[in-house]
Formats: C-alpha cells, structure tokens, sequence
C-alpha cells in the first residue's frame, strides 16, 4: 500500500515540479503543458552523435534519473510514508547526488562535443564546492536530532523548525541545494547563452525527455530534503501529515525556481569564490554556534 | 512533409503517433537565420506566434529564414538544417531564394501577419502527421564528404582507392574530406563548424610538407615555428635549433646506431638529441631541456640490437617500420606493406629516416627507466601540443561560437581557441556584411539611399541619413529645421530599439528570463510606432530600466568584463569607466535621453533625400548610430552617386575583440563580446 502511495506521490510531484519549471521560465501557467512536451519528445528523432562515446551518451540520462530517484529514498512524507528509513539516511541523500555528478560529465563527453564537454567540467567544481555545504549543515541538523534519520530529525522539529533554530544553515542549505541541482542562477553546466544547451546540448527525442525527467526529479528531491531538514517535514496543524509535506515541498521548489530567475547567471569563478572562501566558513561558523545552541537552549 | 520521420504503414502505433503529432504542432521551437535579433527588427513577434527559441538546432523543430541571406549564411543554415532532429520544417519569410535548403513546408511575407499565417499552417502540417512511411534524405552540401586514400608518410600521395604507395608501398589509410572544397581555408572550416559542437582537437600538426628548408632555426618540439635567427619557440620557449644540428629534425628521427652508441657509455641523454650525453644530470646544450637517465632496459635494446647483428647472416631484409619482421628474401611486410628494406652489414637502420614522428616518439622511450612496452608516456601525449599561460599543457579545442549562438548577433562567427575554459584565441567574422550598392554601376542617389538602407537592417534609419546627409553636402542642398527635428527623433526611436534589442539579447545571455521576453515586446513596440504611442509606453520604458538598474549582482557580474583601455577606438556608448557594465548603464541612460528627445516631435519617419537635383560634388558626412559613429564619403556625378566610402562602427569595434578576451572564461569572454554590440550586417566578409 505504502509503495503505491508513495509512487503516486513520487509522479505528482515530478508532474508539478515541471508544470512549475515551465512557468518559471514561461511566465505561464499550463497546467497539460508538461504531458504536450512529453509526447513531443516522444516523436522527436533521437539523434546519436557521429563521433560518440555510446556507453557514455546513453548511460548519462539514466544515471542522472538513477542518482536522483535514490536520493528521494530516505525522504519521509508522512510517519511510516518512506521508502527506507536509514540510520544514515541524512549522509545518504548526499552520497545519492553524487551520482548526479558523474552523469553530468557523462553527458559532456558522450558526444565529443566542445559545450557538452565545458558543462561538465564546469559542474564537477560546482558540485564538489557545494557538497561541502550540503553535507555541513545536514551535520548542524543532525547534531540538533542527535541521528541522521530523517525520520528522527523531522520529529526533533516539533516544538521549533530548523529555519528558525538555524537559519544560517538554512540559507547555506539552500543556495548549495540550488547549485547541486543547477537551477538558475547556477545553471552553468547547461546554460543556453554561454554553452548552447551545455551538457543537454546534443540530447533529443527520448533521451532528452530522460535527462529532462532526472532533472525534475532531481529539484523535487532538493526540495524536498529542504523541508525534511529545516521546515519540518510533516508537521503542522489541521491538514493532514502528507498535505503539509506537499505544500511544503511546492512552496519551496516555486520559490527557487521563481527567485533564481530574477538573478544573473553566476560566473564560474565566482560561483566556487562563494563556496571556497564564504560558505565554508560560515558553516564552520553555523556548526559551533548550533552546538553551543544545542547546549545552551536544548528545544 | 519534407522533414518527417520515417514510420511503417498502418502501424500498431499509428493511433499514438496521431496524438504525438498534435502535441508536437503545440511545441514549435525555432531556430532563427541569421538571429533573434532580425527577426524583432522586422517586427516579427515569435512569442505571439508561438514559437519558441531554440537553444540550438538539436533543440529545433523549426527553421525559421528572415530572407534576403547571403549566401555564407544559407549554407551554415543547411548544416543546422541538417543537424535538426526529425521532424523538421522550414518556414521562410520574406524574399529571395534559399538553396541549397530544401524547399519551405510554409512561406509568407516578412511582417508579423505573414509569421502568424505561416506558424498556422506549420501547425496544421504538424498536426496531420509528421510520421511518413518514405522520407528523403538531406545532406547538407557543406558537410558531404568522400573518402579517399592517402599514405601515412607520404600525405602528397592521395587516391580515390585503396591500394599502396607508390613510394614506399605502405598500404594507404582512408581519410574523409569535403567534397565542397578542394583547398581548405580557414574560413570554409568556421562555416563548416558553424553551429556543430564538435570538438576538433587541435594538435600541432607534423610539418611533413615542409621539405623546403628556407628556415634557418627550427624549434625541436614545434616543426612548424621557424625563424631566421636563433631565439626561443613562442610555444615552448626551447632553444630554436638549426635543421643540420639535429639530424633528420623535420621527422624527430633518432638514429638506432647512434642511440646504442650512448647507452654504453652515458648515463644521461637528452630526450630530443641522442647525441648529447652526459655522465650527469643536466640540461642539453641544444635545447636546454632536462637530461633524462638511461637505463638497463637500453640494455636490452643493445641485446636485441645484437642479436639482429647475430641473426644477420640469415635474415636480410626487414621491415623499416617493424624491425621484428625479418626475411631472407625480398617481399613486403605483412604487417602494414612496406617493401622490406635489406639490411646493411653495419646494423645502420636507413629504413629510421623515413620512419616518422612515431617511430622517434618510441624510440625517445626506449631507453627510459622501468617502462613497460605499450607505456603511454604524458611526453609522447603532450609532445608538440601548446602550453598554457599557467604552464599546464594540454589539449586545446577549437569551438564555433556563431552564428547562430545564443545571446550573440547572428551572422557574426566568433571561433574560440581554448584551453580549458580558458580563451586562448579568437577568430571573428561575418556571414553576412557589407556589399557595394555600387557594384553594378552608379545609382541615382534616392537609390543609392534606399539600397543603403536594406543593407543595415538593425540600423536602417541610421545609415538612410547617413547617405542622406553626404549626398546632401554633396549637392549643396541642405534640409529644412523641421525635417532635421523630425529626423533626429526618428534616429532617436531606432537608438530605443536597437538598445532594447541588446537588453533583450543580454537577458538571454545571461539567463534574465523576464528581461529577455520584456525588452523584446518592448522592442516591436516601439520600433515603428509614432510619438503619441511612444509617450504612453514611456512609463513601461522606465520601469524596465529601473529595474535592471535594480537587478542584484548584474552590474557587478558586468563590472569585471570587457574593460577597454582609454586608447581604445570606442565610440559607442559609454560611461566613465568602460567596461561592459559601463557601456550597459550608458545604454540604459540613451534610451532615457532618446525618450526625452522624441517628446517635442510631430511626427516620425525614415529620412528621406531632398531634390538634389543633377547637382555633382563630393561629400562627407557622419551620424552617431546605435552602434558608434558611422561616416560616409560621397563622389556625386550629375545626381548619381559614383562612388562611396563607407566606415562602421563595428569595423573598428570587432578588432577590440581579441584584446578583451583573451585568457578570459568563457563566460565572461562572451559577455564581453555582447557588450561591444557588433554588428554582422556592417562587417567585411
């Protein structure tokens, strides 16, 4: 029963992350635009490159679903809604978007062409820079539940969401999830008016509808840890358990997708600027000023 | 459909495929040739009609053609063709012709109507069916190629079938070249690259043709830097050497005898010059690069070098390539053809100076401590390749950014040499640009005009009162005050929608959605309108401004690119510093300065030339375009213009280019190119 739910759950929220993404960037709000583009999609030639790396170009797309889909494993819904509560379920959603990584380069080499090759280059600093700020605030959240359950750190949220006991943490969570995902402002490996589509440049018809499809996964899967770390999961009053999830979850993929939008794409250099030399240290920061909180005001 | 996908008749799917063929006529996706940019200047407004903007043409279904191109143009836009994943149509707007490009599934005239009618009718194709059960083939006659046989080491021997050199009897290797030109120039291979992403790996390339020996120093790494006096390579900084000092140079040919002769005494032997050794580490008085240790493995060389000596009695002939292939009779080697070569008493392999680059590049290994047979050595990889400024030596690739780049001027090639991310070089140029309206002949001076003014179509006004005022000066007749008011309000309206056109490119660029859709609308707003409309839109104007005025970090993201030095020959907008984020407010406050100048006017329209008459003189005259400062020289004969000098901004503008990119990102490198504003239509091809 839980398995039907949650992939119920799983194809609504992809459905509306890419209704959302379409209105991000079309200003419009079309409700069967996502099922039009599928079929679209659907009857485009796939086109393989003539100088191709086949095992590459082909295994990319699927990676990048692969990678996504397994880190929205560890994300409860509900109490007992959850594909599988890890003890290490916290660690796990970072280990799960490293893959994300390797499809990425993947896709830049596959077709031996020069935009695709710059993406994924470009997305192997992005990423490793903002792992580290994955993975740093998850240790504030973690250290808060005293687990890296997610189960156990949605329940420590009871009397008081993340956003407000750690909003450094928050925000660093939050921009380095946007880059992991590379929404824009930090959409470097596939941006359209330096690299032509970058990594996505030379994918069509079926194999572009799977990249596209990993991708949405993918912000849902950001999104969605966003609200299990900082906005407290489930919780909430009147509604119940799933809906608050739902809500949450939307809210937080229509603000980054929406707010990204206003911003300028993010140079490169100082994209990694950002990471090396100011998150860092302000999660350093975040860190020791959540551990004298925890001491000090245990909620 | 010309460009459907090919399907079987009554298939299983059919009733999916009809589905699948209405959802696509709702996702037209263009690419347009030359540029967005064109296409809002003629007033077409894609959004409206439907259409997006395809990234590239892998993401396009439709080719969209603002007609009259030229010819360069066309056969770039039949590459894209040809790169679009089925189905595709072609939809071509306006007049004149487009071959080589197959014919157009829907036509119209160049106006935003004829674009509405003719995306209906796209859709209405789309929607009957783009699967056919027989489609034809299209190839692109650009890209066609033939295979034809050439020797590995005699690239002059070329055949239209296999078989062996006649030289050295090698088998010949295929090789694929263009069918459309016989002598590869630079240019052919930008068109060819236009729009394709392929890397093209650029390695030096081993000078094998240059048997003519008029250099009299020669880097040992890079053939093909040559000087006439003795200094350091520009690629490596080694020591230029003189042909005769290394023997064989032009083929990194390394003497076996020579070789063995070392490894008996030496210890340390430079890698480019066996001949040099040394008991001690050191660098090599020719070239000035390390010594490397020679090992015990050099030994075994000697052995195997021995034990041809012993077997020479019964095996004379052998392979110059394959030294293990011996034979007692003459015959060809069976493992790549060569005519076997008798063997010399003295063991002197003569076979070695014909043997090439990687025969030295082995032997260059052969004596080199504890590698194994096969060991891919980073010297032997990166041999001959350029350094970076950083040191690093890698492999640079070569990437076509144009013409039909996103967030750059379509029509304008831009081919970036780079390392990394790194530009290292920049080629510029344009597929469409200046034609003489002369060519044919004096014209009668409204001509002359009018034929100037389709020439500039992203500054039409600007350069019809250019030729204007020149033929004017020319024949001593001069234009009242009220029609010199009413022209420079018309050149003010066209500097509002040149600059949002820019703005419009620049959100694209940069990935300001809103921005991008916004200064587009704008943009077909104004650009024909009178000044009572005008002045209702000015408030939208306003806000537009202010808020990319307010946008978070892209005045900053803008501050760091594109500074040019005071010297520099800009005279397009700028502000007190002139960086792109400089030229981008001086835009921003010209459209605000422009709006005020068209408030007082009556009325708007194109210049048009005063009765000159039969005047004859000769005339110069300047205006300041959208894009700088433009000026024409006029030679009048009995009222036709006889000849002209004409100089665009952008022909002083795109030599700033190389200066401001070089050893930039990429992404900064391109946002410095877009702050110049260069225009293709007023380029030399």
């Amino acid at each position: 029963m839980s398995a039907v739910l949650l992939i119920l759950a799983l194809t609504v929220g992809v459905y509306a992350v890419a209704v959302l993404e379409d209105w991000a960037s079309h200003n419009r709000l079309r409700l069967l635009g996502p099922v039009i583009s599928t079929l679209a999609l659907l009857g485009q030639e796939s086109v393989l490159h003539r100088k191709n790396d086949r095992l590459f170009f082909e295994t990319a797309p699927i990676l990048l679903l692969v990678g996504a889909l397994l880190s929205l494993a560890i994300i409860p819904l509900a109490p007992g809604l959850i594909v599988t509560d890890l003890a290490t379920g916290a660690l796990f959603f970072n280990a799960a978007l490293a893959y994300v990584l390797v499809a990425l380069i993947m896709a830049g080499w596959g077709p031996d062409g020069a935009y695709g090759m710059i993406g994924g280059w470009r997305f192997l600093g992005q990423l490793i820079a903002y792992a580290m700020l994955v993975v740093m605030p998850i240790t504030t959240v973690a250290m808060r539940a005293e687990s890296l359950s997610t189960i156990t750190i949605v329940e420590s949220q009871a009397q008081l969401w993340n956003i407000v006991y750690q909003p450094l943490g928050f925000v660093l969570f939050a921009i380095a999830g946007m880059a992991m995902a590379f929404v824009p402002p930090f959409d470097l490996p596939n941006a359209e008016g330096e690299l032509a589509g970058g990594v996505e440049a030379e994918y069509t018809g079926v194999r572009r509808m799977v990249f596209r499809l990993g991708r949405m996964v993918l912000i849902l899967s950001v999104a969605s840890a966003t609200t299990v770390f900082y906005l407290g999961g489930w919780l909430g009053p009147w509604l119940p358990d799933w809906a608050w999830s739902a809500i949450k979850i939307l809210a937080v993929t229509a603000l980054m997708l929406a707010g990204g939008r206003m911003l300028p794409r993010v140079r490169e250099g100082t994209l990694l600027a950002w990471a090396w030399k100011l998150g860092i240290p302000l999660a350093l920061v975040n860190i020791f000023l959540v551990g004298v909180l925890v001491l000090v005001v245990p909620l | 459909m010309i460009g459907a996908r090919e399907t079987t008749e009554g298939g299983f799917f059919s009733p999916l495929q009809n589905i699948i063929s209405r959802a696509t006529a709702q996702r037209l996706s263009c690419l347009v040739v030359p540029g967005p940019e064109l296409a809002l200047a003629s007033g077409l407004d894609l959004p409206a009609a439907g259409l997006a903007l395809a990234a590239g043409p892998r993401q396009a279904n439709v080719l969209l053609l603002v007609l009259p191109l030229s010819e360069k143009l066309l056969t770039a836009a039949s590459i894209a063709y040809a790169q679009m994943p089925r189905p595709r149509m072609v939809l071509a707007l306006g007049e004149g012709t487009f071959s080589p490009l197959p014919e157009a599934d829907a036509t119209g005239p160049l106006t935003s109507e004829g674009l509405m009618e003719a995306t209906k009718k796209l859709r209405q194709i789309m929607a009957e069916g783009i699967f056919a059960t027989k489609i034809d083939d299209y190839d692109a006659p650009a890209l066609q190629t033939r295979i034809e046989y050439t020797c590995p080491m005699h690239p002059e021997v070329v055949s239209d079938e296999p078989g062996s050199c006649p030289k050295c009897g090698m088998f010949l290797v295929p090789k694929e070249t263009s069918t459309t030109s016989d002598t590869p120039s630079p240019h052919d291979h930008a068109t060819m690259a236009a729009s394709r992403p392929a890397a093209s790996v650029s390695s030096a390339e081993f000078a094998h043709t240059a048997d003519d020996n008029v250099a009299k120093y020669v880097c040992p790494m890079h053939p093909e830097v040559t000087s006439d006096a003795p200094g350091n390579c520009p690629k490596c900084g080694m020591n230029l050497v003189k042909p005769d000092e290394s023997e064989g140079h032009g083929h990194h040919t390394h003497s076996h005898s020579a070789h063995a002769d070392s490894e008996k005494t030496a210890k340390y032997v430079c890698p480019m010059h066996p001949e040099v050794t040394s008991n001690e580490p050191g660098s090599c008085p020719k070239c000035g690069m390390f010594l490397e240790e020679v090992t015990k493995a050099g030994g075994e060389e000697q052995h195997d070098h021995s034990s041809h000596a012993s077997g020479k009695e019964a095996a004379k002939y052998t392979c110059p390539m394959h030294p293990e292939v011996i034979s007692d009779s003459p015959g060809q080697c069976p493992k790549c053809g060569m005519n076997l070569e008798q063997q010399t008493t003295d063991d002197e392999h003569d076979g070695h100076q014909s043997s090439g680059h990687d025969h030295g590049g082995n032997a260059l290994l052969d004596g080199l401590i504890g590698l194994e047979p096969g060991f891919m050595s980073m010297i032997e990889m990166t041999d001959g390749t350029p350094r970076s400024s950083n040191g690093l030596q890698m492999e640079w690739i070569t990437a076509p950014f144009g013409p039909f780049f996103p967030g750059l001027p379509g029509g304008l090639t831009l081919e970036l040499e780079l390392d990394g991310d790194t530009v290292v070089e920049a080629k510029t140029g344009s597929l469409t640009g200046l034609q003489d309206p002369l060519k044919n002949g004096p014209l009668a001076a409204a001509d002359y005009v009018a034929a100037l003014g389709v020439q500039m179509p992203l500054a039409t006004i600007a350069y019809r009162l250019l030729a204007c005022r020149a033929i004017e000066v020319a024949g001593n007749t001069f234009a009242t005050p009220e029609i010199k008011a009413i022209r420079m309000a018309t050149l003010a309206r066209e500097r509002i929608a040149s600059h949002l056109s820019w703005l419009s490119q620049l959100g694209r660029q940069l990935g300001l959605k809103a921005v991008e859709r916004e200064a587009a609308t704008l943009h077909l707003l104004v650009h024909a309108a009178d000044p009572a409309t005008i002045q209702a839109l000015e408030p939208r104007v306003k806000k537009l401004l202010s808020k990319l005025r307010r946008t978070w970090f892209l005045s900053r993201r803008l501050a760091t690119v594109g500074a040019l030095p005071a010297s520099a020959a800009w005279d397009g907008p700028t502000s007190h510093d002139n960086t792109a984020a400089g030229r981008f407010t001086a835009r921003l406050d010209e459209i605000a300065t422009s709006l005020n100048e068209i408030k007082g006017a009556s009325s708007l329209s194109a210049p048009t030339l005063a009765d000159i008459g039969t005047a004859t003189g000769e005339g110069h005259a300047e205006v300041q375009t959208p894009r700088g400062l433009a000026s024409l020289h006029i030679k009048l004969e009995s009222g036709k213009v006889v000849s002209a000098t004409l100089k665009t901004p952008s022909m002083r503008h795109i030599k700033l280019v190389n200066p401001l990119i070089e050893q930039r990102e990429l992404a900064d490198a391109l946002v410095a190119v877009a702050s110049l504003d260069l225009s293709p239509w007023e380029l030399n091809t």
